[in-house]
């Protein structure tokens, strides 16, 4: 006899885009978990195709309003590559304050109105801000000095303007950074503060196998350089990057996986906050490294409940990054580097809020584009969140749908995911199967 | 944005055609050098609009439309007596003006009058520019909120 239940979530909130989860299991195992993303293709590549390579920046902010940064860095980096261009000095500079920003704003989104009411027992941050007032004004104050870096640098916060190949359109004056001190001092305050609530958290016990994939760069915290590198022992030059990760579809998702190449039972790949900080956090600003240490974070990656903290960390380090380059800024006496077009391949890989961007074009001696290719960090860690609702799930069998639910919408949450990136969320469909396999 | 009693909040897109009708009326509003008065222009973040009612005694949010009327048609709904709609967002890391509303009200942070003057649009396709009957809505009422607010601000200063 079969018996089969089944759960449905039209739409679970608080992640990033739509898709469905379906679980098939019985009393004994799970035996399928797919997270179907049927968000329509977007054809971001195809529509690159044919248009000037000072085009890709702006086009490619607009996979996302949450992070245009990552997509207008990584398309810069890749069409600098190929013209030989290296922005560097204060320009360089001010491209890192831009990203901070992003992160401050997403990461600080995520982490206090999206994430925290999971471990607080809250549905959403409207009703938590009932109970935790000043917890929620913060986070908003935390998200508006993120968004101020974006409008002062990048023009507007929601898709930039101010971004081209080879710098940016118009400069900030000193004064007008200088001017951001005073907002930052204060959430580096507010943001240890969150760190010591988040950090203190019970979260459910989950260890993984992942390969956790981030730049790593010479000397400092990994936003728009460095080599890729992994937990596994990868290190490779950025124009590598399809040698050990490549794409596939996979008949349930319209975003496209990835799979580890080079490896016999390769391990799922993993991006983002828990595996920047596994493979970067020696070179973390002195504020967020003494931070990861007093809340005993190090070894906190291999937990993804645990990325809530771990983004925390992040916010804290962007803060002081940002901190530390306005101190030393000196203008330059140009606000971008003259590019010529020549015709190559060239590749751009940054740390997007959510992991890695990696894109590579290949444009002709008109500066046209012939080719494009943009692998965004959540349809990497599709296999990896399934991974991980597959544990969770395997070992809570006879949990009551209700609170399983609710736990497989928090091993989502955990990523962070932005599925409308990545190819929107949630229907879920869990199907206990007793007696006869799925 | 510079702070004053009376908040104007402009919410939509310019570059989606009538959708623009909120900014457009609130930009229009900063250029007649109204007294005691700031202007916010929201592009998508809403979530500036509960910082923003912090320091405000009335608020006017501008906002297009969508199914409610014939195009041009404008509605004032009184924000705080009157549940807004649930419109679908485009993003889950952005609030409606719904739940900004409710947000603010947990938070203590709603201006004492909330006003939402909504003006039904024609059309929200790609590009600028307001079809003709929405922006003559749109001047309508500009006419009466600058009347409104500068006959506020000659009886404060009288």
């Amino acid at each position: 006899m079969t018996t089969t239940r089944t759960i449905k979530v039209d739409y679970i909130a608080r992640v990033e885009g739509e898709a469905a989860l379906h679980i098939t299991l019985d009393r004994d195992r799970v035996h399928r978990v797919e997270l179907n993303i049927f968000e329509p293709p977007r054809f971001f590549e195809a529509l690159l195709r044919g248009r000037h390579f000072t085009e890709a920046v702006d086009i490619t902010s607009r996979i996302c309003g949450i992070c245009p940064i990552a997509y207008m860095m990584s398309a810069a980096h890749a069409m600098e590559d190929i013209c030989g261009v290296k922005v560097d000095g204060p320009l360089r500079d001010l491209r890192r304050v831009l990203y901070c920003g992003e992160w401050i704003e997403s990461h600080g989104l995520h982490v206090a109105m999206l994430h925290l009411p999971d471990f607080l027992g809250y549905p959403d941050a409207i009703t938590m801000a009932k109970d935790h007032p000043d917890l929620v004004k913060d986070a908003l104050r935390l998200k508006a000095v993120g968004n101020d870096l974006l409008r002062l640098l990048g023009g507007r916060e929601i898709h930039p303007i101010n971004v081209r190949v080879g710098g940016f359109y118009k400069l900030p004056t000193v004064a007008e950074l200088k001017a951001r001190r005073g907002e930052l001092d204060w959430a580096m305050g507010a943001t240890q503060r969150l760190l010591k609530l988040v950090a203190g958290l019970k979260a459910p016990d989950l260890r993984t196998a992942h390969e956790h994939f981030a730049l790593r760069h010479a000397d400092e915290y990994p936003l728009n350089e460095g080599r890729y590198a992994s937990t596994d022992g990868v290190d490779i030059p950025i124009r590598e990057y399809e040698q050990v990760l490549q794409e596939e579809h996979v008949a349930h998702s319209t975003a496209l996986h990835s799979r580890r190449l080079g490896a016999a039972n390769p391990p799922l790949a993993c991006v983002g906050p828990a595996a920047r900080i596994a493979l970067n956090q020696d070179r973390l600003g002195p504020l967020a490294r003494a931070a990861l240490k007093e809340h005993g974070l190090e070894d906190a990656w291999r937990n993804p409940h645990r990325s809530i903290a771990l983004r925390c960390v992040e916010i804290l380090f962007a803060l002081e990054e940002s901190a530390r380059i306005i101190d030393g800024y000196v203008a330059p006496d140009r606000p971008c580097f003259e590019v010529t077009p020549r015709a190559g391949t060239g590749y751009g890989c940054t740390e997007a809020p959510r992991g890695t961007c990696y894109h590579r074009y290949s444009i002709d001696e008109q500066g046209l584009i012939t080719a494009a290719k943009i692998v965004p960090p959540t349809a990497v860690n599709q296999a990896a969140i399934e991974g991980d609702l597959r544990q969770f799930v395997s070992d809570r069998l006879d949990m009551p749908e209700d609170e399983l639910r609710h736990g497989c919408e928090q091993v989502i949450r955990n990523f962070d995911p932005c599925i409308s990136c990545s190819a929107h969320f949630l229907k879920l469909t869990v199907e206990r199967v007793d007696g006869v396999a799925a | 944005m510079s702070r004053g009693k009376t908040l104007l909040a402009g919410i939509g897109n310019e570059w989606r055609s009538d959708d623009g009708i909120g900014p457009w009326i609130a930009g229009a509003l900063r250029d007649a050098d109204l007294p005691d008065v700031a202007v916010l222009v929201c592009a998508r973040e809403v979530l500036e609009l509960i910082e923003a009612w912090k320091g405000a005694e009335t608020a006017f949010v501008f906002d297009a439309l969508c199914g409610a009327g014939q195009p041009g048609e404008v509605l004032h709904i009184d924000a705080l007596e009157h549940a807004l709609p649930q419109q679908a967002l485009c993003s889950s890391h952005s609030l409606n003006l719904a739940d900004a509303v409710a947000l603010g009200r947990s938070l203590d942070q709603l201006p004492e009058r909330l006003t939402l003057i909504g003006v039904e649009g024609r059309t929200f396709d790609h590009g600028r520019g307001l079809s003709p009957e929405i922006e003559a809505a749109g001047r309508r009422v500009i006419k009466m909120l600058s009347a409104e607010l500068k006959q506020e601000g000659t009886c404060e200063h009288a």
